[in-house]
Parts: C-alpha cells; structure tokens; sequence
C-alpha cells in the first residue's frame, strides 16, 4: 500500500467523493483515490482542508504531521476503540523494576549489536578499511551489559557505546564529506540532517504503530517519561535505527544519491526541496522492499517487521513472555 | 498488518444519460484511473471490487445503459499490448508532492 508524502510548500489538499486532489497555485497536480493511500505525512506549511482531513479520518489513514524540517508535530487520530487492557498493562509493567530492566537490557543489546553489524558489513565489503578497536569496544559493551543493574547505568552504556560507533560510522563515507559525532537540533552537517530526518520519518512510524496496536506511546522502558516525549516509540525504534536510517545514509552519500551541494548552509544544515524528495523516496523503498529476514525466517519488509515488534512487545507485555528484539542482519 | 492480493480490473461503460455517465465516471474515479473516454483500470482486491460493482449496478439503468468489468490474471496483465498514448496502470508504491 502507497504511502502519500506532501511536500510541496503552500500546497492545498481537498477531498471531492473517495479521493483527495492535490492543488498547487490553483492547479490540481493529482486525484488519488484515498483507497489507495495507507498513510500520510506532512511537512510543514499544507493546507489540508476539513473535508479532507475528516476524509483521512473516515478512511483510518494514518496521518503524521512533521514541520518542514522534520520535527514530529502531531498525528491525526480517529476516535477508535482502544486497546484499554494492555494500556493497564503496560502500566503495571512499568512499575515492576525487574521487568522493566530485563527489557532495557534486550533493547540496548540488541542496538549495540547492530551497530556491530553495521560496522561488520562494511567492513567485509571493503577489505582495506578496518576498526578494531570499535569492534573491539563495542564487544565490551556487550559483555557489560548484563551487569548493569539500574536504567541509568544501562543508559550511560547506551550512550557510550552511541559514541563509539558513530566515530566509526563517520569513518565509513568518503573524503569529501566530514562527519565525527551526531548533531542535531540543528544538525550540522549532511550526514547529520540526513540520520535526523531519516529517525523523524521511522520516529513517526513507530509512533503510529504502537499508537493504533493500542499502547500509551508515552511511557516507555528503556527512555525514561518525560513530557511530551513518546518514549515508547523510541525504545521500539531503537531496535531499527541502524538497520534502515543508518545503513540508507551511507549508501546514499557513498553511492552519490545525495551530494553536499544538495544541502544548505545556515544555522544548520538542511536538505533543498529537491534533495529531500529524493531521499523520501528511497526511505520509502527501503520500507517496502521485501527481503527474507533472519528474525522472521521468512520474506518481509522493514514496515512489517516494526509491526511485527510493536506486536510482540505487547504479547510480552500482556503476558511477561520473552522478548526477542530486531538486530539488524549481518 | 495483513497483506491482500490486489487483482487488475478494465471497466469499460456505455451509458446513454449524460447526467448518469457522470456518476458512474465519478464513482470510478474513487478507485482507479480513467485510461480511455469510457474505459478505466483499476487494481482492486476482491472485496473493493464487490463493493465498487455494487455500486455501479445500483446506478444503472438496466434497460439502456451496459457496463462490462474483465478481471485479469498477471500473466494477462503482463502481455498487455499498447499502442499510442498511455501506459498500463500500475500501484504506485509512494507519492511525493
């Protein structure tokens, strides 16, 4: 199913019958049958008008609203049944420390290790590149997580071994492009505004879905509550950070599909309009490209597969069964 | 999230109102795309299909009015043959505007 990215600044979107048309000065510029649109995201400055906005709704059209530089700003949420039973759930869970722990401790493994992979995979493909000593390091983390005993340590972990592979990860892009640390808000360099728009766009999936699986997607595990932050979307999303954001920038960049003159520089770096379509596009074809998955054992896509997840951490949830989180494939 | 199977359906009409043709244009519009003057295509599943039938059976008029829906198997989709303008209607996997 098709997802809808509206993109275009100043642009207006009605609805007549079962389509939404797409105005641009006046001029429509496409009728699309709302049949045909799983999900829509927004970027900043379109006009959506109450027909189509109470079309969306009557669809159950997901719909995501980003600013233009891709900060999650709201969703729009059709008055559905909730799932009230795991909501208490999940409630409970969060009171239990040793729950709570165990699950933070799979979620910070399972992110280390597919920064391993990440750097293993890059590693195998150029045979003159080598990081030992992050493999190294990151192996140690891994070895230290089960000792943590507190979410703070486990977090302090978390971000250590952050640190350790995204100054190998920087390593991994040509010469002409410089990258040593994340940056964000505002980011400051390509790469960064590319990883910050890239964990917008999957932030926002992971939103929708443990939203519409029926989560309170604001009290998280591993991301401690805080207001207005869906810190269960965040621990989901962690499982799937490398796996998509991370291995599609660097492709991207290494395979000159996004160049440095495709970004502007001002108080941060930012992607032109142009630049930022294309890489919709390929995040989308990242989303739905099927490949057969070692978690599943069986042909899937990215988008099933965080479905799948936010499922199974409800079963988990519900009735305290393991956990096995996504690790990105070596 | 479960995945249904999308089929490929040519609707083709032959209505003798003005007022009624467009209302079965219209509603045809909600669920494919117009490829010739009377004649759409549409990649629908079974159930859009039954609901999209059902409608347009309801607007007809039975006496003067016909209206002809082939549903085509892939391997017919693929030896499609085209001539002039248009191409063959495919599902699009995202938009961007």
């Amino acid at each position: 199913m098709t997802s809808l990215y509206l993109t275009e600044q100043g642009s207006v979107v009605r609805q007549t019958g079962d389509r939404l048309i797409v105005c641009r000065n006046g001029e429509p510029l496409a009728e699309l049958p709302l049949l045909k649109i799983e999900r829509v995201i927004v970027f900043g400055h379109v006009h959506l008008t109450t027909g189509a906005i109470s079309a969306l709704l009557r669809h159950g059209i997901d719909t995501t609203f980003l600013s233009w530089h891709g900060r999650l700003k709201g969703r729009l949420v059709p008055l559905e049944s909730k799932n009230i039973p795991l909501r208490l759930a999940q409630y409970e869970r969060t009171r239990d420390q040793q729950f709570t722990i165990g699950l933070a401790r799979k979620i910070v493994a399972a992110k280390v290790q597919s920064s391993l992979r990440v750097i293993q995979r890059y590693r195998r493909n150029h045979p003159d590149w080598d990081d030992q000593e992050a493999i190294f390091a990151l192996e140690q983390v891994l070895g230290s997580i089960d000792r943590a005993v507190t979410l703070d340590s486990l977090r302090g972990l978390e971000g250590h071994a952050a640190s350790i592979y995204f100054s190998s990860y920087g390593r991994m892009f040509r010469r002409s492009l410089r990258f040593d640390k994340r940056s964000r808000r505002p980011p400051r360099d390509p790469i960064n505004a590319a990883l910050s728009l890239g964990y917008s766009l999957l932030f926002g999936e992971a939103v929708a879905v443990v939203s519409s699986i029926g989560f309170d997607p604001y009290l998280g595990f591993l991301h401690a509550p805080d207001y207005g932050r869906c810190s269960l979307a965040l621990d989901l999303m962690e499982e799937f950070r490398a796996a998509i954001v991370d291995r599609l920038v660097l492709t991207l960049f290494n395979n000159e599909v996004l160049l440095p003159e495709d970004f502007t520089t001002g108080e941060g770096v930012w992607f032109s309009p142009e630049a930022k379509k294309r890489f919709l596009s390929e995040y989308e074809g990242v989303m739905q490209r099927a490949f057969i998955s070692r978690h599943t054992g069986h042909r899937t896509t990215f988008r099933r597969l965080l479905w799948g997840q936010a499922e199974h951490l409800a079963e988990t949830v519900k009735t305290g069964s393991a956990y096995t989180p996504y690790v990105a494939e070596p | 999230m479960p995945v249904k199977r999308v089929m490929f359906y040519i609707i083709s009409y032959d209505i003798s109102d003005n007022k009624r043709r467009a209302v079965i244009c219209d509603i045809l519009k909600d669920f494919g795309t117009r490829v010739q003057y009377s004649v759409f295509e549409c990649l629908l599943t079974e159930d859009q299909f039954t609901v999209l039938f059902h409608r347009l059976r309801s607007e007809i008029d039975p006496a003067t009015d016909s209206l002809r829906c082939y549903r085509l198997c892939q391997g017919c989709v693929d030896e499609i043959l085209l001539a002039g303008r248009g191409d063959i209607t495919t599902e699009p996997d995202v938009y961007i505007f």
